[in-house]
């Protein structure tokens, strides 16, 4: 992923293949080389030991994905812009996105507007690993950032963090 | 004893609001630079993805470089050399 944001700086196109279970991680990683919502392939868990048969339909089931990201800058056929088509909001959203990103770990997020205030509530439980979720001094960069993005200028970022 | 510790991780650029490259209208003459992390069947998906994409498109070329290690960015040599003389990166595999 890092590779990926680094030559999109350059100026080249790129498509970045992830498995599955790291669409998280590398959502998040190219949201700290400051680029939200950055678009990748994926393919499913594992590939180390599949067959050479089952590596060849990995790569066959991905090319119109990556074809698709370096041509239109989007993994899937359709933009994906239907989630204001369901009825949430945009700061729904925004939630929905981020909070996808630490369930990962087991936490959760949910946040409330008072005027200009956005207060972000990070949901650790017990059974989650506390350590494992990004600290409040990464996160909240990440949520200023994709607030400032999605819903505009002017808006304060606050972040309740159990720990 | 010398004891190195190695932190794989890059802190945030802090910077925000990065845009994607522009896109071009098709990959006729381009040349994809491969950048193969060096996790197993990396270079296989890679290589086969290229493949398909010559089979749709008249590909200029494609340049495989592997990565030393996986846990940290591409060698600078071989960005430099792709920045230059690719058109297109595919990244595999984050796994």
């Amino acid at each position: 992923m890092l590779d990926a944001v680094r030559f999109e700086e350059l100026g080249l196109p790129a498509a970045a293949i992830l498995t599955e279970p790291f669409e998280p991680t590398g959502r998040v990683m190219a949201e700290l080389q400051g680029f939200s919502d950055y678009p990748f392939a994926t393919v499913p868990h594992p590939v180390a030991s599949l067959s050479d048969e089952q590596v060849t339909a990995v790569a066959d089931a991905v090319t119109p994905a990556v074809e698709r990201l370096l041509l239109s800058g989007s993994a899937h056929p359709r933009p994906a812009a239907a989630a204001a088509d369901q009825g949430r909001s945009r700061l729904e959203d925004v939630v929905e996105a981020l909070a996808e990103s630490l369930r990962a770990d087991r936490a959760d997020l949910t946040a409330e507007r008072s005027g200009s205030i956005i207060t972000f509530r990070l949901h650790i439980p017990d059974e989650a690993c506390a350590e494992c979720v990004m600290p409040s001094s990464m996160l909240i960069p990440i949520l200023q950032r994709r607030v400032d993005a999605e819903l505009g200028p002017g808006l304060t970022v606050e972040l309740h963090d159990p720990r | 004893m010398t004891v190195t510790l190695i932190d794989p991780t890059l802190g945030p650029t802090g910077a925000g609001g990065q845009t994607p490259a522009a896109r071009p209208a098709s990959l006729d003459g381009a040349v994809l630079g491969l950048v193969n992390n060096g996790k197993t069947h990396g270079r296989e998906i890679l290589q086969r993805v290229a493949e398909n994409l010559a089979a749709a498109h008249r590909l200029g070329d494609t340049i495989l470089v592997t990565k030393p290690d996986s846990s940290f960015p591409a060698d600078p040599t071989d960005v430099e050399m792709l920045a230059s003389d690719a058109t297109a990166i595919i990244a595999a595999i984050g796994d």
